[in-house]
């Protein structure tokens, strides 16, 4: 579990992309439910993040948050830190949300709202399906004999290219 | 009689009024194309003109923005009101000097690429993506939508998440990757030969029909996706597996002028068939 201690000592490593991915995600959730936190990270990239945290409130409120999202998705992100923080606070979210028919409504009603909103919603499962594999050649790695470590580590630096080269490609529908 | 008269009025509105508007630009030769369109259909169609010629057929609301020069052209579809979500549509059919450069970005709206020469991107959410019988080198980024490509001599490469991807006749490299979607690969009518290159999945199964060209390599990774090989018996290529057992039929045994297909899997399962059925 990563407090906002760890958070601050581990930015800099984050960042750069040194952590592990469970480390990582464990910082990306937190930051999805720390403000001080998410402002200290977007501060750091020097970028807005746009991270939805609640269920979907009444309509006035959700008018203004996504003339808020409108305004942040313009400006220009770091690939690496906070597309993938929204995504992974959006999948916080909606795995939240207990019944399948609810997630699926809360996925498909925001994508009538952009193009980007659109390919983060589709884009969902692939992210899912790619952080299961590499979970999976994590801990194969991690018992794998000498012989077997040299595929393994090209099988996750494989699914790590993936996982960027999706990333890029939602951002494309950003404008 | 007044009540026909009243819906005949009427009809547009009951339809949803459409209004068809075209336009043209003077280009070069070599002109660089960019299209927009959300949602609906783009047809683009290379021709032997040097002009770009839009027919977009909108839904009231919608516009067809854009125009050219020399060197360049843009044309994109949106809401006249600006402040409106979601996404306008259109059908769009396009014509396009061969060598154009063209690029492509759609949401959900059908994406249909025909005879072009030079360069063609094209990105789309969830809108097909088809393209056929080009020469210059194909690049498609989708995130959930099915890709067909048939009939391209120069690099083909394709990228995203779901949504069956299938090629034929490819006569370029290859390079295709994908998340969970499929891939099949058959090969050109004339050689009979499947492309080299590369293809990647994480999940997607990844089908392969034909033989290669000596001195060819086609690489198949996969992480937990099927592979299926679907050889020919009289020239039937060399197969090298890493991370799976591979257990080939007798008529595949033995010495090969073919090319190589070099699978990698951590958890696929690969399959060898003989084309005749053995």
């Amino acid at each position: 579990m990563t407090d906002c201690v760890t958070l601050e000592a581990s930015i800099g490593a984050y960042l750069a992309g040194r952590l592990a991915p469970a480390e990582a995600e464990a910082i990306e959730a937190h930051a999805a439910s720390c403000d001080r936190c998410a402002e200290l990270l977007e501060a750091r990239t020097r970028l807005p993040v746009a991270l939805p945290r609640e269920v979907p409130p009444p309509t006035a409120t959700r008018a203004a948050t996504l003339r808020r999202v409108a305004l942040a998705t313009r400006r220009r992100r770091t690939r690496r830190v906070v597309l993938p923080t929204a995504i992974a606070a959006s999948l916080l979210v909606v795995w939240g949300v207990s019944r399948p028919a609810d997630k699926a409504a809360m996925m498909r009603s925001r994508e009538a709202l952009s193009p980007l909103a659109m390919a983060e919603s589709r884009a969902f499962a692939e992210f899912e399906a790619l952080a299961t594999a590499r979970r999976e050649v994590e801990e194969a790695l991690a018992e794998a004999p000498p012989e077997a470590r040299q595929r393994l580590e090209a099988q996750r630096d494989r699914l790590a290219r993936q996982y960027d080269q999706l990333v890029a490609l939602v951002q494309a529908f950003e404008s | 009689m007044r009540r026909p008269l009243l819906l005949l009025l009427l009809l547009p509105q009951l339809l949803g009024a459409q209004a068809t508007v075209r336009r043209g630009v003077a280009v070069g030769p070599e002109v660089a194309l960019r299209l927009w369109i959300p949602a609906g259909e783009v047809q683009v169609t290379a021709w032997d003109r040097d002009s770009v010629a839009v027919e977009a057929t909108t839904s009231e609301g919608v516009q067809l923005v854009g125009g050219g020069s020399r060197d360049a052209a843009k044309y994109a579809v949106e809401f006249i009101d600006r402040s409106r979500t979601g996404l306008p549509g259109a059908k769009l059919v396009v014509r396009i000097p061969r060598r154009a450069r063209v690029w492509i970005k759609s949401t959900t709206a059908a994406v249909v690429v025909r005879g072009t020469a030079a360069e063609l991107d094209v990105l789309s959410v969830t809108g097909r993506v088809v393209v056929r019988d080009v020469t210059g080198s194909t690049t498609v980024e989708a995130i959930n939508a099915a890709v067909d490509i048939g009939g391209a001599a120069g690099a083909v490469r394709v990228r995203g998440g779901s949504g069956p991807v299938v090629l034929a006749a490819i006569s370029g490299a290859l390079d295709v990757t994908m998340v969970s979607g499929s891939v099949t690969v058959a090969p050109q009518a004339t050689s009979g030969h499947l492309p080299g290159g590369r293809v990647e999945t994480v999940g997607g199964m990844v089908t392969l029909s034909g033989t290669l060209a000596p001195g060819s390599t086609l690489q198949v990774d996969t992480h937990d996706g099927a592979i299926l090989l679907q050889v020919p018996p009289g020239a039937p290529p060399l197969v090298r597996a890493s991370g799976v057992e591979l257990s080939l039929p007798a008529a595949l045994r033995g010495r090969t002028t073919s090319g190589t297909v070099e699978v990698r899997t951590f958890s696929g399962e690969l399959n060898v068939r003989v084309l005749d059925g053995t």
